[in-house]
């Protein structure tokens, strides 16, 4: 930290928030809260005066509230920038700091929050986590045994500049615990609070138990862990280092502590797994490993960014493997915790990483973009031929890459577009369309595939990240599914227009899947939520006309869902073979008209009508050449 | 069965019961065993986590005998504390069920019912946590007469019944209403001799139990019974009656019951006497029902010791 | 002319049912009166208690003595009473076990003195008149029996033989056993004669709750439109029948209304109100404290319901009385 405020071409801006995000990529409109402190930057010296002289006492954040801090305050010792601050919410406001601080009147009582306007080329989020509190799981008894305590608690209790001065003492009557227990995976790996596993734990209270041990060999430890995770480089050994010095390890997790009320002596009741036996083990102190969890205000921060998050609260990568630190914004970087559970490694190889993506931003002069992007034919558009903006476009997009204003055309902010193409089959002129993806483009490649005997044939709606993927896997792993399947790749379910469906039907399909991310995997941040609604929709109208039930399907499949694809192509085959020939013929005439009425504006889209002309060429070409053979 | 699902293992049959579906995800941490008492309290080779294993592994036979099946009793105290929220207990019930199936019985002792004695009221069977009583019908001198009957397998031997049944017609090995009026101590006048009715369940601690008998007998007299659910209004009365001066029924904390429902069996039953005590103008004080939860350690001791005093302070009083 | 059995019929506190039940043995009473002489039935004949001193002891073959012990005139009858009959039968359930009289063991008698000569709306009478045991009056003394502070049954002044409950005995009954009576065929003494051993439900049709069945809510006859083919229980609305003896013949269930408990404990039972309490009290479905008062609330007036022939029986009215451990009272409930 001291290297990094001391670099010139680092401005370090603590105390600080970001309120709005806005453009892209490059060219990032910033505005920034800086927090009133109450003492001017340009003068403290950080002598710690205003401290001593301040007669407020408040619980202590970084201590973990094991000590009291003042109103007048720095976070830490090593805090940077050194700069003091005024605690206005506790502050009495007697002066003393005033005068404490004396010629130098750093301290500033008229100070306000300040807005501050940046231009920014690329952002890198480090946000980090924050603790379970165990105090909701009251088997453990956190919060009202005064001898159970936290991780975090103890590294303030094991650490020489903390509240103790190192000195490990147990908070019920201040004497030296001689045996500890510590547990492991507390609401972490636990399907209640927070199912995945927390990471770093292992590992942290190995490292707890080793510092503890070499400052006091005589005190006896026990971690109750289920299982040990040594993952990386030196870790085993380390793990290793912590048995042969008498550290014990208690496979089985505590379902219990119970307290002697007088002695406040604690008795972790677990399984020794080992032995297939019930231990109750008493112990003078025990310390919780909690989970770490999202930041309380992760929720906030990702609409901030108008980046996506994961299960569980994290920010979500752009894809897990590939581009592990970028986020769907183009511009927008992650660094350590504050996409999951994270060590200090893997923390700092993700910031340089982070670093490294952002600078090749920053010394670029252009910036390549996917070519897949929504363009606007503006002359469709009902601001412009109607004077009255449906504002459909705006909603579909997850970006905020649509800029309509007035009774001007809706335009695309194309280094913020990605290309889903939601705004391109949401709207309902046909005003927009979708570079690679035109609606005369997806119309041929449906003609062709649905060229014979489409009443046989299934037409897969794939996206391009997940089922499309899924639909591969099934391929490589050799799963088995219908050789009727005819699929279809779009960016996105979004994208899927509701007049390609009813096209598919109106030229005889026997079926349609509808298919795309899970919601919470979508590429597109929400753009499966809004291919999903369509979706419901079209399967409603469907049902209302009298389609056989399974005929249109909608599934979301995971690129690692290779057996879900073949599985659903199964069932939907299932389904065609259950209706016997001349009912599925009779529906599908019957159905046609239906499809036509909705589909009666959709030859005006520009080129569909070209690509109609051609692909019945192509029909007739394919046929023929089938007749001859 | 399905048959298109190919063989059906022993896991899927076990999965296939509802509660069951999440078998495979036990990872085998060992929270069920020891949020569990009856490893402790009465059968060491009691183990949850192992009869998933013999499940998921496919050991039908072992999983048929182990205790573990048998003694099982659906509190569900490792329901709420298994981190993979497994309904452990559903699946044990499968297992059990197919067990049944299977020709095996339950090594528990059932209550058993006295047909002279059973008028046929079906109280057993609506009260029963487990549905172990129905009523049959027979012909007896040419009427057909209601009668009850107890499944042995599904019995846990709470009791509930036995404390319900008005004619006192159901009877367990320990449990009859003679055996429990029998326990009833001699009351030196000058001591305040108290009843202890003890659920064996809701004193986790070994100290905890073995502080019940530290006390001397003319002051604190313990009868145990198997549950909550097997005290008798009347018991109490006929206590207090024979010159007990207090009687104190420690149970089980709502939701943490062994066998259920019997500490809410029990606070039903004893709300109802304080009622009528009330009504009858009688001092209330000396009934008591304290429902103990898992974590409290200790409690038992203040509870005795609080009874004494007030015992002791209204004999000074009256004297 | 050879001497006939001799039958004697008295009443203390009863509200004169029972004595309502041997009138409506009607043409059946010539039979007996055929087979056995009247020689004391103060509600039906004008026979004075002088009459009855008069006799030598034992001259009655069978008394039928009703009604609960409240005053000192009960008592004194039932001591004469005793002294004059070979066997004496506690006919009813006020006899058998305090009956509805018992209920007054509730409270005090101040308190009741209070309701009945001050308080009750058809009361006008700002004086306080209370009756007294001794009046002067110019014609001399006049005296009026004791209260008790207690109600008690028939067994807990004087040794009884049989006891024949019902609130009142049904006729049937009554006509079973005047026959066994005057031909010999009594039981063992002390036995409860008129009536079956087993509970009313034993005999009782309706259809019995399925396993599992629980109570939220109970409730009155009135507030509920009862089915005549399923169990009271079931309903929600409280039933004495599971702890009651049977041998009425059910005319409340025939009624369509539950079991009001009138005669008495069945075989096995050792207090009826408390094994009602623990019967019922099982059927009641909640683990929340809070809700469970709710519900306890619903059975207005418990120990009346339960107890409500046999309260003077009770565990509870022995330990308030004979032990003494009741409180005193100021005020009614």
């Amino acid at each position: 930290m001291v290297d990094a405020a001391r670099q010139p071409k680092i401005d370090v801006r603590a105390f600080t928030e970001v309120e709005k995000v806005e453009g892209f990529v490059g060219n990032f409109k910033v505005t920034l809260r800086e927090k009133a402190k109450y003492v001017r930057a340009d003068r403290c010296n950080g002598c710690g005066a205003c401290t001593l002289a301040c007669p407020v006492e408040v619980p202590n954040y970084f201590e973990m509230s094991l000590a009291p801090r003042k109103a007048a305050y720095v976070p830490m010792s090593q805090s940077v920038p050194l700069i003091y601050s005024i605690d206005m919410e506790n502050c009495i406001q007697c002066y003393k700091c005033v005068d404490a601080c004396g010629a130098l009147e750093a301290i500033d009582f008229s100070q306000e929050d300040k807005l501050v306007e940046e231009d920014i080329g690329a952002i890198v989020v480090a946000t980090g986590f924050s603790h379970f509190d165990p105090s909701v799981m009251e088997e453990y008894g956190y919060a009202r045994y005064p001898n159970v305590i936290t991780a975090m608690e103890m590294e303030r209790l094991n650490n020489s500049a903390g509240p103790t001065s190192g000195d490990l003492i147990r908070p019920s009557d201040h004497e030296s615990p001689k045996t500890l227990a510590f547990i492991n995976c507390v609401g972490s790996r636990d399907k209640r609070y927070n199912p995945y596993c927390s990471n770093f734990c292992c590992m942290y209270s190995i490292k707890n138990a080793v510092l503890l041990k070499q400052m006091n060999p005589d005190v006896d430890i026990t971690i109750y862990y289920m299982d040990i995770r040594t993952p990386s480089k030196g870790y085993e050994e380390f793990y290793d280092r912590a048995r042969e010095m008498g550290i014990h390890f208690s496979q089985g997790r505590p379902s219990l502590i119970t307290e002697n009320p007088e002695t406040h002596n604690l008795y972790v009741h677990a399984e020794d797994i080992a032995l297939g036996r019930v231990t109750e083990k008493e112990y003078d102190m025990v310390m919780l490993n909690q989970a770490a969890i999202p930041q309380p205000d992760q929720n906030h921060m990702s609409s901030v960014l108008n980046v996506a998050q994961s299960p569980g609260g994290w920010f979500m990568e752009y894809h897990p493997k590939l581009r592990p630190i970028d986020s769907p914004t183009d511009g927008i970087f992650f660094a350590g915790a504050c996409l999951g559970p994270k060590d200090i490694p893997s923390s700092v190889a993700q910031g340089s990483a982070a670093a490294a993506r952002a600078s090749r931003i920053l010394h670029s002069e252009e910036w390549d973009i996917e070519p897949t992007v929504a363009v606007v034919w503006p002359d469709r558009c009902s601001a412009e031929t109607k004077g009255r903006a449906c504002g459909l476009c705006v909603k579909a997009c997850p970006y905020g890459a649509v800029k309509l204003e007035g009774d001007k055309a809706a335009e695309i902010i194309t280094a913020k577009c990605h290309g889903c193409g939601g705004c391109v089959a949401e709207c309902p002129e046909d005003a927009i369309t979708q570079l690679h993806y035109t609606d005369a483009q997806i119309l041929a490649q449906m003609r062709a595939l649905l060229a014979e005997k489409p009443e046989e044939k299934i037409l897969a709606f794939r996206c391009h990240w997940c089922s499309y993927g899924g639909a591969d896997l099934a391929g490589t792993s050799h799963f088995e599914y219908t050789a009727n399947e005819r699929g279809m790749k779009v960016m996105c379910s979004a994208r899927m227009d509701s007049d390609f469906i009813y096209e598919a039907f109106r030229l005889g399909a026997g079926g349609v899947l509808y298919s795309g991310c899970h919601p919470q995997d979508c590429h597109y941040i929400t753009g499966q939520v809004v291919g999903a609604k369509r979706a419901s929709r079209l399967k409603k109208t469907f049902d209302r006309m009298g389609m056989t039930e399974g005929r249109f399907r909608i599934e979301w499949i995971s690129a690692a869902e290779g057996d879900k694809y073949a599985r659903v192509l199964n069932e939907m085959q299932d389904v065609l073979d259950n209706i016997p020939p001349e009912e599925l013929h009779e529906e599908i005439e019957r159905l046609k008209p239906e499809m036509s009425k909705r589909l009666k504006n959709f030859p005006g889209v520009p080129g569909v009508e070209e690509a109609m002309v051609y692909s019945d060429k192509l029909v007739k070409a394919i046929t023929s050449q089938l007749e001859a053979k | 069965m399905s048959h298109t699902a190919g063989v059906q293992t022993f896991a899927d049959e076990v999965k296939a019961v509802p509660g069951g579906e999440h078998l495979e995800l036990c990872y085998s941490c060992g929270t069920c065993v020891s949020k569990c008492m009856i490893q402790q309290k009465v059968e060491p080779d009691y183990n949850p986590r192992r009869l998933l294993r013999m499940v998921m592994e496919g050991m039908e036979e072992a999983a048929f005998t182990s205790p573990t099946t048998w003694l099982c009793s659906e509190c569900d105290l490792c329901f709420s504390a298994c981190p993979q929220e497994i309904h452990i207990s559903q699946v044990i019930k499968a297992v059990k069920e197919l067990a049944v199936r299977a020709g095996y019985t339950s090594p528990l002792t059932a209550v058993t019912v006295n047909e002279d004695l059973c008028s046929g009221c079906g109280i057993c069977a609506m009260v029963c946590p487990y549905e172990a009583p129905s009523l049959y019908e027979k012909e007896v001198d040419g009427v057909l007469d209601r009668f009850s009957k107890v499944d042995p397998n599904k019995c846990m031997g709470c009791g509930t019944c036995v404390a319900a049944c008005p004619l006192g017609a159901i009877a367990r090995v320990g449990v009859s209403n003679a055996e429990i009026t029998a326990q009833f101590p001699e009351t030196p006048k000058d001591a305040p001799t108290m009843i202890v009715f003890t659920c064996d369940w809701s004193l986790r601690e070994a100290e905890d139990v073995a502080l019940l008998e530290s006390y001397p007998e003319d002051e604190v007299n313990v009868i145990h019974i198997p549950c909550t659910g097997r005290i008798d209004p009347q018991h109490a009365l006929m206590a207090l009656d024979s010159g007990v001066k207090g009687v104190l029924v420690c149970g089980c904390k709502p939701g943490e019951c062994h066998y259920k429902r019997g500490t809410d069996v029990a606070s039903c039953k004893i709300g109802l006497l304080d009622t009528m005590l009330g009504q009858m103008n009688l001092p209330q004080k000396q009934i008591r029902f304290v429902q103990i939860g898992t974590q409290e350690r200790g409690r038992i001791r203040e509870e005795i010791d609080g009874m004494l005093n007030t015992l002791t302070q209204s004999m000074e009083a009256m004297a | 002319m050879t001497s006939k059995p001799k039958l004697a019929f008295y009443w203390a506190a009863s509200c004169g049912g029972c004595e309502i039940t041997v009138t409506e043995l009607g043409m059946r009473l010539v039979d007996i009166s055929e087979k056995a002489d009247i020689v004391f039935w103060p509600a039906a004949m004008d026979f004075k208690y002088e009459d009855v001193r008069a006799m030598a002891d034992n001259e009655i073959d069978i008394t039928f003595f009703n009604g609960a012990i409240r005053n000192e005139e009960n008592e004194e009858i039932a001591h004469l009473m005793r002294q004059k009959s070979k066997i004496l039968i506690a006919f009813g359930s006020c006899s058998h076990l305090g009956g509805i009289p018992g209920l007054a063991n509730m409270y005090d008698i101040e308190s009741l003195c209070q309701r009945v000569f001050d308080t009750s709306p058809s009361v006008d009478d700002t004086r306080g008149t209370r009756p007294q045991t001794c009046t002067i009056v110019p014609e001399g003394e006049i005296k009026l029996p004791a209260l008790y502070e207690q109600v008690q049954y028939l067994a807990d002044v004087t040794d009884v033989d049989y006891f024949m409950p019902g609130c009142p005995p049904v006729v049937d009954q009554v006509w079973a056993v005047f026959q066994a009576a005057l031909s010999g065929n009594l039981p063992t003494k002390g036995s409860v004669i008129g009536a079956s051993a087993k509970s009313v439900c034993d005999v009782c049709t309706r259809k019995k709750g399925e396993p599992g069945f629980r109570i939220t809510e109970f409730k009155r006859p009135h507030e509920v439109e009862l089915d005549p083919d399923l169990c009271f229980l079931t309903q929600g609305v409280i039933c004495c029948g599971p702890a009651t003896r049977a041998g009425c013949g059910t005319p409340c269930l025939n009624g369509n209304m539950p079991c009001r408990g009138c005669y008495g404990p069945a075989e096995g039972v050792e207090d009826q109100g408390a094994k009602l309490a623990s019967a019922i009290g099982a059927l009641i479905d909640t683990d929340d404290p809070e809700k469970l008062n709710q519900i306890l609330e619903t059975i207005v007036d418990p120990a009346g319901t339960f107890y409500r022939f046999g309260l003077a029986h009770s565990i509870m009215n022995k330990m308030k009385y004979e032990r003494g451990t009741g409180h005193e009272t100021e005020d009614l409930h």
